[in-house]
């Protein structure tokens, strides 16, 4: 269904994007956790994007059978949260309650810069698909009102 | 005279325009949506080779009643059509499919955000251009027949 089909694509980004300000959000405010779920410092999280493949739709189900593959426009799905694996910051403060017996800590492997890069990347990607959203709409109240007058 | 009116040929091409239009919407809906997904190619429509021969097709038979509008097949996966039904389907399933563009980013991503949107605003402004002079013809249809 066309102007709908549309409609359900956008919105895919827009809770795709969410997804990722939520991933920024949960790291910034992790900035300084020590005790992460494992009892290790928190590790730093990203998320990946993957194209959606196909709908139930009876075209994309032809469109398949025929071999043509999703060339169906599809929207987007997250495919996966992966935890950063680089080294936590070492930062000596021998007062610190998690500190070891060196006097260290091991702090998030967060960079403010990245995450913040990172927020403004999904913000404008997120109203991207809200002026597409929207554009959408315009079109199907112009397709609706179609010999609606006169 | 009437039957030049209620040219069945005129609403079977706007359908034609209007479809393939809604078609590339999606395309663009798709391509925004996945902006950050890695390896994404961009996908695109056109349907204005398909609508120009079903135009062509209609005026080619304008001495009868409706012209036939078949499809070319130029690939075996392609089904043929025929008919007049077909024109909607025909534009319906005319070319979505991928760019063969070089990717300018790291990721493999061949979207660009401002090509979207002004092909955005463009199929925007078309539809409603196209939905807009579709319903002035519908109510010149409707002055007709209530004859006032």
């Amino acid at each position: 269904m066309g102007l709908f089909e549309s409609l359900r694509i956008s919105a895919s980004g827009l809770s795709a994007q969410r997804m990722r300000m939520d991933i920024v959000a949960n790291n910034v405010a992790n900035l300084n956790t020590t005790r992460g779920v494992d009892g290790q410092p928190y590790r730093r999280q990203s998320v990946t994007f993957r194209e959606q493949t196909g709908g139930s739709a009876f075209s994309d189900v032809l469109g398949l059978a025929r071999g043509g593959g999703a060339d169906t426009p599809a929207g987007v799905e997250v495919a996966g949260v992966h935890a950063d694996t680089s080294a936590p910051r070492k930062v000596h403060n021998p007062s610190h309650p998690d500190a070891d017996e060196n006097g260290d800590i091991f702090l998030p492997n967060i960079d403010m810069v990245t995450e913040m890069t990172d927020l403004v990347g999904a913000n404008r990607a997120y109203q991207a698909s809200v002026t597409v959203l929207n554009a959408t709409k315009a079109i199907a109240q112009s397709a609706i009102s179609i010999g609606r007058n006169g | 005279m009437l039957m030049g009116l209620f040219d069945a040929a005129a609403f079977r091409t706007a359908h034609s325009a209007l479809t393939g239009l809604s078609r590339r919407q999606e395309a663009i809906a798709s391509n925004i949506a996945n902006v950050d997904t890695r390896g994404y190619a961009r996908k695109e429509v056109s349907f204005e080779d398909a609508l120009r021969a079903q135009i062509s097709d209609d005026a080619g038979s304008s001495g009868g009643a409706q012209g036939e509008v078949t499809m070319e097949t130029t690939d075996a996966r392609h089904i043929g059509g025929g008919g007049p039904e077909a024109g909607a389907a025909g534009i319906a399933g005319s070319g979505t499919r991928p760019r063969d563009v070089v990717a300018s980013r790291n990721d493999g991503n061949t979207v660009g955000v401002d090509e979207e949107m002004t092909m955005l605003v463009d199929t925007q402004l078309r539809y409603q251009a196209l939905s807009q002079s579709l319903g002035t013809r519908i109510s010149t249809l409707r002055t007709v027949i209530r004859g006032q």
